[in-house]
């Protein structure tokens, strides 16, 4: 728990590091961002988390025709 | 405050809804408590990996279900960039209850060394034999988790916000469909298909359940 706090602490740290100004410093910030959200969606765990979720949701999506109908008919 | 005829979504789905937001709550409060708090710091983490892992649980049941069932159309007035902006604040925050959690399941993953979860799995065998995507470390996953909580909370609070100013100031039917206690002339949407199959009529009798006004 306290590497997960240094890592907190290292986060609110990254503010810091460049010192051009508040747009500079804006825009250091919103790419690493940018970069690390990359990295995270295009990670092996969330791809294959969203394939899953992809195959589940086709699946409901034919199901709902049938669904449809027995409810219309019933 | 006139409801004639709320079609709401199936009874499924709204209590998937609370039980998720009750849910994110917690994890919320589980979380910061676990980095800023004071006291047994892993047992709240633990907790709040729990609460994180139903939320996602519950985002999954929720997006079948709408994929599944019939969805009410939204029938309130206004503008169109407001429809847009709600729909768009709707979707964002079904990918935020996917992705933050997930972000935080990589992490104690990448962690394994100094973070334990009874009974949670190493994400990374999940489903290994798929190969795609790339590596992670727990440091980029740790700042995408908390830049995803810190926008989760700002859009909830839009969202609440949002539903708030329907009630109250627009006085349509958007938070009664979502609350059956606040609307008991609402029906699921499933009964107004029945109903204008067997009616062949938009026009509903006022004795039925669902169509009485107030």
């Amino acid at each position: 728990m306290e590497k997960m706090a240094g890592m907190d602490g290292s986060m609110s740290g990254m503010q810091h590091a460049t010192s051009h100004g508040f747009v500079g410093e804006a825009l250091g910030f919103t790419g690493r961002l940018s970069a690390e959200l990359l990295i995270v969606l295009t990670s092996a765990p969330v791809l294959r988390m969203l394939v899953a979720l992809v195959l589940l949701l086709a699946l409901a999506a034919l199901l709902r025709p049938y669904l449809a109908s027995r409810m219309s008919r019933s | 405050m006139r409801y004639a005829f709320v079609k709401r979504p199936n009874i499924l789905s709204v209590v998937a809804h609370w039980a998720s937001a009750w849910a994110m709550i917690l994890a919320l409060y589980l979380g910061l408590s676990a980095v800023y708090g004071y006291g047994p710091r892993h047992a709240t983490f633990v907790a709040h990996a729990y609460a994180g892992l139903t939320v996602l649980g519950l985002v999954v049941v929720r997006l079948f279900l709408r994929t599944l069932l019939p969805w009410p159309k939204d029938e309130s007035g206004g503008p169109g960039i407001l429809k847009f902006v709600a729909e768009a604040t709707h979707w964002t925050l079904y990918a935020l209850m996917l992705l933050t959690p997930l972000t935080g399941w990589i992490v104690v993953s990448e962690m394994e060394c100094c973070v334990a979860v009874p009974g949670l799995p190493n994400i990374d065998l999940l489903g290994s034999d798929l190969p795609i995507g790339g590596s992670v470390s727990a440091m980029t996953a740790y700042h995408v988790h908390v830049f995803f909580v810190w926008t989760l909370l700002a859009l909830i609070s839009l969202h609440v916000m949002a539903a708030l100013f329907h009630h109250f100031i627009i006085r349509d039917t958007i938070l009664v469909r979502m609350i059956p206690v606040l609307g008991r002339r609402s029906a699921p949407i499933s009964y107004a298909i029945k109903t204008s199959h067997s009616a062949q009529s938009n026009a509903l009798p006022s004795n039925k359940p669902g169509t009485e006004e107030r």
